[in-house]
């Protein structure tokens, strides 16, 4: 209270000091700003269209307590009902002669009164042993078999009962039925059933319905569709992540030169990858499908890397000559290759000899199989990518060799010429792209145009940067990977999953990679933020060490980022469960397809039981996640 | 020999951090760097190992040329030039030895950084860098649970696994209370007697500059103002150094 005191007092006097001038047109202000928000809310109520009409509205209001109500009674539980027929066979009309039914066997019996009639008469039903207090329906059914409904009526304390009914218009030459179905409540948990069963009386035993089955088998779907996503989605997101943080992009600068053969480096490494991906998987598949032998090629392979790349990347300062380090570093990537490619090989023949064994845990031998088979699928893709990185490295390096031993005229000269290469080669990769969007078959305009404009362009760029230093590629990359994750995390994962069921069909296939992509944008951006607020000061502890690049993010990076990158993990989980629940509705999988269905259908008790499915999935999610970020952070 | 010729840095926001400093600093010698904060004592020790790249001027260490020097040989010059820092920078969630061992990393291939492995040998060096400052049974512990001084000789035995032949010290008592700071300072006393480090070292307090440092330098706006004995530092040349109306205080 005493600081509120002083704070007053204190600015009391600041107010009065201003100008009379002043404090009037500040009123203005806040006059003219309170009437712009009157607008503004007067705009907005009525373009959402507030009623209170609709409100108030009787009917509206009984279908809203309907709802509540079903609501309120999930539709989880059913008990099993047992009904006994009794038939008593019966003529309309009577023929000539009269009938007479044989009379009902057994311990509850009944007798129709007269026992043959005309179409429509009234007739007089009477029972006796049933079950005491029980709902007893009386049919009449034609020689078809639908049963026509002819009354219902509740037995006395004795379990006897006595109705007039009106008989159907049926008339026939054939002996027809009454019957009459005595059935059981079906019963609810506040009025349990009892019935005799051989050893007394027993509850009847409730059991899960239908829809609380389905319910469950979805919900477990949709918790598994989530965690799918956000593991690819996060195996993916954490190497982009680096590429989208200022802090460590910034300082990534590269003379023209460099720069230009590194870029150079990449199409003749995809090239050169997709080749040798291929003809490695062609050398492997001349083996025998023996899954011992692909797993002892799979392991000989990979001794062998890790004899060479000792040699390819040695210690600093060591005397590994260079022609010995490219030889084996390009030796290293080729037997690397075919290391892979035989343990694909083995996962799908180990994977599938497993799932024939394992019985009912074959699914995890048909994962291994499936693991083999994306990694198969994958394979082009990997290999190109990775030795175009390890081009674009040796560009680099070259490049950096290159232009620290020619200088003056000479270096500027290969500057604009190694620019000029890079810049056609990237303009040609637009015009490809350009090209097959707006299908264009005209190649003087996808590839000559583009190539010459790029040459242009990255001839001027080299040549600024032979006169203002090194080329900040690095944020040049940064400013790419943030404008890329803002406009992916831009698209709602409903709305990718719309693109993705187009794609891979309806199902928890196509929701689990819309939420993935959603994750990688997302999680990318949060994980960077996470990388830029590091302690800098480690960074270049470890820089000062003599470590490269590589071991300073390992070493001084990685450990800070490690806990935070943990709670975000868990965090997108708990935001992927929640998103996945009603991913369904576009047809992503998961339990918002039932959910929409049974909506959709009124059926309201069903889709309470998903309704409540999904509450308690995501508070669990929301508990277990918090519980687990506490520890790590 | 350390040689310091015509050294000038200017940022890039045209701030100017050191203009034409020269000077030499002999094997094994002792030098105290002071200066007002701000005067250019850390560009100055952070251009000596290019984690700064000086705008002009040539920095030659045992007849090598620094600041000509590509990467891969900057690494390799990096290794054997420890750098202890004011505030230790230290990786606080990973135990004391990675810390420590992480000053191998110039001596490890670029390869294993990802396996996350070091050489036994180089576990046995850097327990026995531990027990040399202090720390025995400390390896498994975080660094964030250790005490300013602890962290500090942390600190050095990192700068110690690279087997140093120069240590670069920024402050590195700025930090911790004067009982603490003649311990650290003991510590780096010793590793230049005993070892023969050269050992470059930027100093606030007077006292400790008379007390440790064989030579001095004293940097004023990035201006090499003085260049002797610690003994020569009379009250005029201290208040040339800090300013007219700086009050002596140790």
């Amino acid at each position: 209270m005493a600081d509120l005191d002083t704070s007053a007092e204190e600015t009391e006097p600041g107010i009065s000091e201003q100008p009379p001038k002043r404090r009037r047109l500040r009123s203005l202000w806040i006059f003219l700003g309170l009437l712009a928000g009157f607008v503004i809310y007067a705009y907005g109520f009525q373009v959402t269209e507030v009623s209170l009409d609709k409100i108030t509205d009787e009917t509206r209001q009984t279908q809203l307590f309907r709802v509540i109500r079903a609501l309120a009674q999930p539709d989880l539980i059913t008990y099993e009902v047992e009904s006994t027929d009794i038939d008593l066979d019966y003529m309309i009309p009577c023929p000539a002669g009269g009938f007479e039914a044989e009379p009902v066997q057994g311990e509850a019996i009944f007798t129709v009164d007269p026992p043959c009639a005309e179409p429509r008469e009234v007739v007089t039903i009477t029972g006796s042993g049933f079950r005491a207090n029980d709902n007893v329906q009386v049919f009449f059914v034609p020689p078809n078999g639908t049963e026509l409904r002819l009354a219902n009526v509740r037995t006395d304390p004795e379990g006897s009962f006595q109705v007039d009914a009106r008989l159907s218009n049926r008339p026939d030459t054939e002996i027809q039925t009454v019957r009459v179905k005595s059935r059981l409540n079906a019963g609810s948990i506040f009025s349990p059933v009892y019935v005799e069963g051989e050893n007394g009386e027993m509850l009847r035993s409730p059991r899960w319905s239908e829809n609380a089955v389905q319910t469950l088998d979805l919900i477990i779907e949709t918790v598994f569709l989530a965690l799918l996503a956000t593991t690819l989605g996060t195996l993916i997101a954490i190497p982009l992540s680096f590429f989208a943080a200022r802090n460590l992009m910034r300082d990534v600068r590269m003379p023209a030169l460099q720069l230009g053969l590194a870029i150079a480096g990449i199409p003749i490494g995809l090239y050169i990858g997709l080749l040798v991906s291929r003809e490695s998987r062609r050398l492997i598949e001349t083996l025998p499908d023996s899954a011992l032998l692909q797993a002892a090629v799979a392991l000989a392979a990979g001794a062998v890397v890790a004899r060479l790349i000792p040699i390819a990347v040695p210690v600093p300062g060591s005397n590994v000559t260079r022609t010995a380090r490219i030889g084996a570093g390009i030796a290293a990537a080729l037997v690397g290759l075919i290391a892979a490619q035989a343990l694909v090989r083995f996962s799908q023949i180990g994977g599938a000899w497993a799932a024939a064994r394992l019985g009912v845990f074959d699914f995890i031998g048909q994962f291994v199989v499936l693991l083999g088979q994306i990694l198969g699928a994958a394979f082009d893709a990997f290999a190109a990518i990775g030795l175009a990185g390890v081009l674009a490295y040796l560009g680099s390096r070259f490049g950096y060799r290159l232009g620290r031993r020619v200088s003056g005229g000479l270096n500027r000269a290969l500057s604009i010429l190694a620019g000029a290469l890079a810049g056609a080669l990237l303009a040609m990769a637009v015009g490809q792209v350009v090209a097959w969007l707006y299908q264009i078959v005209d190649r003087q305009s996808t590839v000559v145009i583009p190539a010459v404009v790029g040459a242009v362009l990255g001839a001027v760029l080299a040549w600024r940067s032979s006169q203002r230093g090194p080329i900040g590629i690095g944020l040049a990359v940064y400013y790419t990977a943030r404008t890329v994750f803002n406009a992916l995390r831009s698209i709602e994962a409903l709305v990718l999953a719309l693109v993705f069921v187009i794609w891979v069909g309806l199902g928890p296939f196509a929701g689990a990679l819309a939420l993935a992509l959603h994750t990688i944008a997302a999680n990318a951006k949060l994980y960077s933020e996470q990388v830029e607020s590091i302690n800098a000061g480690p960074v270049e502890a470890v820089r000062a060490t003599g470590a490269t690049r590589l071991q300073t993010v390992v070493y001084a990076v990685v450990p800070q980022i490690v806990a935070p990158y943990i709670s975000f993990t868990m965090y997108r989980w708990d935001i992927n469960v929640r998103f996945s629940t009603i991913i369904g509705f576009v047809g992503g999988g998961g339990i918002g397809f039932l959910l929409q269905q049974n909506i959709g259908l009124l059926n309201y008790r069903a889709a309470a039981a998903q309704m409540l499915a999904i509450a308690i999935v995501v508070a669990t999610m929301d508990w277990a996640s918090s519980r687990l970020r506490e520890r790590f952070v | 020999m350390l040689q310091v010729e015509n050294l000038t840095k200017v940022y890039d926001d045209g701030t100017v951090a050191l203009r034409d400093v020269s000077f030499e600093v002999a094997e094994g010698q002792f030098l105290a760097i002071i200066g007002l904060s701000g005067s250019g004592k850390s560009t100055l020790l952070r251009c000596i190992n290019r984690l700064i790249d000086p705008t002009e001027g040539r920095i030659v260490w045992k007849g090598e040329d620094i600041t000509a020097a590509s990467e891969e040989e900057m690494r390799r010059i990096r290794r054997r030039i420890g750098m202890v820092f004011q505030n230790f920078n230290l990786v606080h969630r990973s135990r004391v030895i990675t810390n420590v061992l992480a000053g191998r990393l110039g001596y490890t291939s670029p390869a294993l950084a990802l396996a996350n492995r070091f050489s036994r040998s180089d576990r046995e060096r850097a327990l026995a860098q531990l027990a040399r400052f202090g720390l025995e049974g400390k390896e498994q512990n975080r660094t964030e649970e250790l005490s300013g001084g602890q962290q500090q000789r942390v600190g050095i035995a990192r700068a110690m696994m690279q087997d140093p032949e120069m240590i670069l010290a920024d402050e590195p008592v700025a930090s911790l209370d004067p009982v603490l700071a003649h311990s650290i300072m003991q510590y780096l006393e010793d590793i230049n007697r005993s070892d023969g480090v050269t050992v470059l070292c930027s100093l606030h307090f007077l006292d400790l500059v008379h007390r440790y440092g064989q030579r001095v330098i004293a940097l004023n706006e990035g201006r090499l103002v003085f260049e002797g004995l610690p003994s020569e530092i009379d009250d005029a040349m201290f208040k040339d150094i800090y300013g007219q109306e700086a009050e002596r205080v140790g």
